[in-house]
């Protein structure tokens, strides 16, 4: 299968770590400190001989030793939790902070979205935000009078270009922001969790424009927890995890990592704030006969395969009707379908004691990526027991969905062919076995 | 994609102190100062426009400053409530030019802070030429004194100073005074990012430094006060100011010479610790 031909690496980064402190009176200090040691080179802090950088109080590795490359006509996503250190790297990638050890080097034209508006004025109006943030990107007047028709159209602004910024809803501002650095034609373009703001229909406005960007020969490095942006336009994805890198390869692969890391925490997380006053209490939970633990939470699957879930739980007051539900769920939580163990015509009151409950799913539907398993349950009327809870996660690891070099994927499989002119073609969608 | 990549500007960055490589670092610094002119003056506009738009008094709001501090010396002089020494020129006229000068000073000595901290969203996201920033202060700092015109002249009309050679320098004498103002204001204003005391301090500073200014009465000799005045880097370039605007023969002009020749080599130091400060600072500052 024929690659993309990808162009030279516009962006390289090696061996490149940032130290923050966490105090800020110190951090202040230190920033001082360090200017000095900037003027006056003697007075720097020095690596050790084998170049290691030694802590000082209250200081951590926001980004340790970072290592990739970025080539035309590449879009890398950087994802990672909350703190994993993605605006860090773009800040240093745009010259922003310096790195405390290691080299990056960046050619061409850079153009950043780390914050949409940054320039904006909230007095002036959208016109007059328009030549002092085009200004600041590097445009001479002419060249913004040139585009300014084409920035107000693709931001939708309309009439408010005459407004103050300050009576722009958050989204208009995104919008006159994003319509502004789409504008500017960089070789390198660095987009940081901006288009989150915008409503669906202009992030798809532009992550369509950035498409067009990357066929140019545009290197993207985007930031994004929309795994569904991420794999709409990302060649690549670089998974960050504590200040380094998790992994760096296949968006399919580096999403499912990432999401599995997501369950981790989660996992932990509700483990601490386990529910002490509830009804019901879960004993264990096995996935195909392996009892399930959340420090080593991946089960992994292939799409099409069974799967058992034995769930044992400890019933600490009677529950009439009971009904134990079993959720499969996204990363981020959202049901994509229920199994109950209820049935109207059946007894199914659950009296105090242990008791164990099997489900069994033949042939999982489930494409490539990270699932969770959540589990809530009901009794009487409107009795909750338990309420809804993760308590396991799964991992689909194969086969691939594969499209020319493009990895194609969703959530389900659907059973399906396609024809073009007339010939029988297997669909893409359809995973080959 | 075997052939060479037509010539494409390429960027290090790297932990090594920027003076380790003191010439690379001036080219930069005035490479950075050409392209940042256009955006120095879009970040003046912008300032400038923000500053009287949501006010009805608006461009008002240049003059009366330093007419209502004159108003104040000049009613308290006339009352004999304090006893100035003897000027040369009409109190009125020394109070006013005075007041006038300081004012030039003092706001070429608040503007890099003030255009900082506007820019402070724009610094911390932002990666554009941190020279503009100085060079917007500068031009706000003249577009100040070109305000202050409008009363200066029919001043000099009023009391007939003779035009000559004085008239064609007091222009330098301007630039000298905004000049030291923004040295020591950009020196304030990279520290003043860090801790905000610079900030409060320097309001509470310009106050006390304008009584040991001949800004509204002459130099007296004797006292501390008088000795403050003597060294006091603006003493010398408000009186030599002050001297060709009323068309007088400058005595201090030895130490105006000196001050102006340090000054400009103090700016060059100035610009250097804020361009190596400013990463550091920015890092400081997070989000």
């Amino acid at each position: 299968m024929p690659e993309p031909i990808l162009g030279e690496p516009l962006v390289t980064v090696s061996g490149v770590s940032k130290i923050f402190c966490r105090d800020l009176k110190r951090s202040l200090w230190y920033g001082l400190r360090d200017s000095i040691g900037d003027i006056l080179p003697p007075l720097a802090r020095k690596p050790a001989p084998d170049g290691t950088v030694t802590l000082r109080r209250d200081e951590f590795w926001a980004n340790q030793d970072l290592n990739f490359e970025v080539r035309r006509g590449e879009c890398v996503g950087l994802i990672g939790h909350n703190g994993a250190g993605k605006t860090t790297v773009l800040k240093m990638l745009n010259g922003l902070i310096k790195p405390d050890s290691g080299k990056i080097e960046m050619r061409g034209k850079i153009g950043a979205l780390i914050a949409l508006g940054a320039g904006f004025n909230p007095i002036l109006s959208g016109r007059e935000n328009i030549y002092v943030n085009g200004a600041v990107l590097g445009f001479s007047k002419r060249e913004i009078d040139n585009k300014f028709d084409a920035i107000t159209e693709f931001a939708e602004i309309g009439k408010f270009i005459s407004a103050p910024v300050q009576t722009y809803s958050s989204g208009m501002q995104v919008r006159l922001g994003f319509a502004i650095a789409a504008a500017m034609q960089p070789d390198v373009l660095l987009i940081d969790e901006v288009l989150a703001v915008g409503d669906q229909q202009f992030r798809m406005k532009c992550i369509t424009r950035i498409a067009e960007l990357i066929r140019e020969g545009v290197a993207v490095i985007f930031v994004s927890h929309s795994m569904i942006d991420i794999q709409r336009i990302c060649t690549r994805v670089i998974v960050m995890g504590g200040g380094k890198i998790h992994l760096d390869g296949d968006p399919t692969k580096g999403i499912a990592s990432y999401q599995s890391l997501a369950l981790q925490r989660h996992a932990q997380t509700s483990e601490q704030a386990a529910p002490t006053k509830s009804g019901v209490t879960l004993i264990s939970t096995k996935l195909d006969d392996t009892p399930y633990a959340s420090d080593k939470p991946d089960h992994e699957l292939e799409t099409g395969d069974d799967l058992t879930i034995s769930l044992t739980l400890a019933v600490h007051e009677p529950i009439p009707q009971a009904r134990v539900r079993l959720y499969l769920e996204s990363t981020t939580g959202e049901i994509l379908t229920a199994l109950t163990s209820y049935n109207p015509q059946a007894e199914s009151d659950l009296a105090i004691g242990q008791h164990t409950i099997n489900f069994h799913i033949r042939s999982l539907p489930l494409l490539v990526g990270a699932y969770g398993i959540g589990l809530s349950v009901h009794g009487g009327a409107y009795g909750i027991f338990l309420p809804q809870t993760r308590i396991a996660a799964l991992i689909i690891t194969g086969p691939e969905v594969k499209d020319s070099g493009r990895t194609v994927s969703g959530i389900f499989k659907l059973e399906a062919e396609c024809e073009v002119n007339g010939q029988r073609i297997e669909s893409p969608t359809t995973p080959c076995a | 994609m075997d052939s060479p990549p037509e010539k494409i500007p390429v960027r290090t960055y790297s932990p090594a102190p920027a003076m380790a490589d003191p010439l690379n670092l001036l080219r930069e610094m005035f490479a950075d100062l050409r392209i940042s002119r256009g955006l120095a003056w879009q970040i003046t506009l912008r300032d400038f426009k923000a500053l009287y738009r949501q006010s009805y008094a608006g461009y008002l709001w240049a003059f009366l400053p330093p007419l209502f501090a004159s108003a104040t010396f000049i009613i308290l002089q006339s009352g004999n409530v304090v006893n100035f020494a003897k000027t040369d020129i009409p109190y009125v006229a020394f109070v006013l030019i005075g007041t006038i000068l300081w004012q030039v000073f003092a706001d070429s000595l608040s503007n890099p802070m003030r255009v900082m901290q506007s820019s402070k969203p724009m610094l911390t996201k932002i990666n554009f030429p941190r020279e503009a920033l100085i060079l917007s202060a500068l031009q706000m700092s003249l577009i100040n004194f070109a305000i202050r015109l409008v009363i200066l002249i029919p001043i000099a009309l009023w009391f007939r100073f003779p035009i000559g050679g004085g008239t064609l320098l007091f222009p330098v004498g301007i630039l000298a005074l905004i000049l030291l103002g923004t040295t020591i204001g950009l020196f304030l204003a990279t520290i003043g990012m860090l801790y905000q005391d610079v900030a409060r301090g320097l309001m509470l500073v310009t106050n006390l430094w304008m009584f040991l200014t001949p800004v509204v009465f002459p130099v007296t000799g004797n006292g501390l006060a008088g000795r403050l005045m003597q060294i006091n880097p603006v003493t010398p370039l408000l009186e030599t100011s002050r001297d060709w605007f009323t068309g007088k023969q400058p005595d201090m002009l030895g130490q105006f010479l000196l001050i102006t020749a340090l000054t400009l080599v103090g700016l060059a130091i100035a610009w250097i610790v804020y361009r190596i400060f400013l990463p550091r600072v920015i890092e400081r500052l997070g989000m």
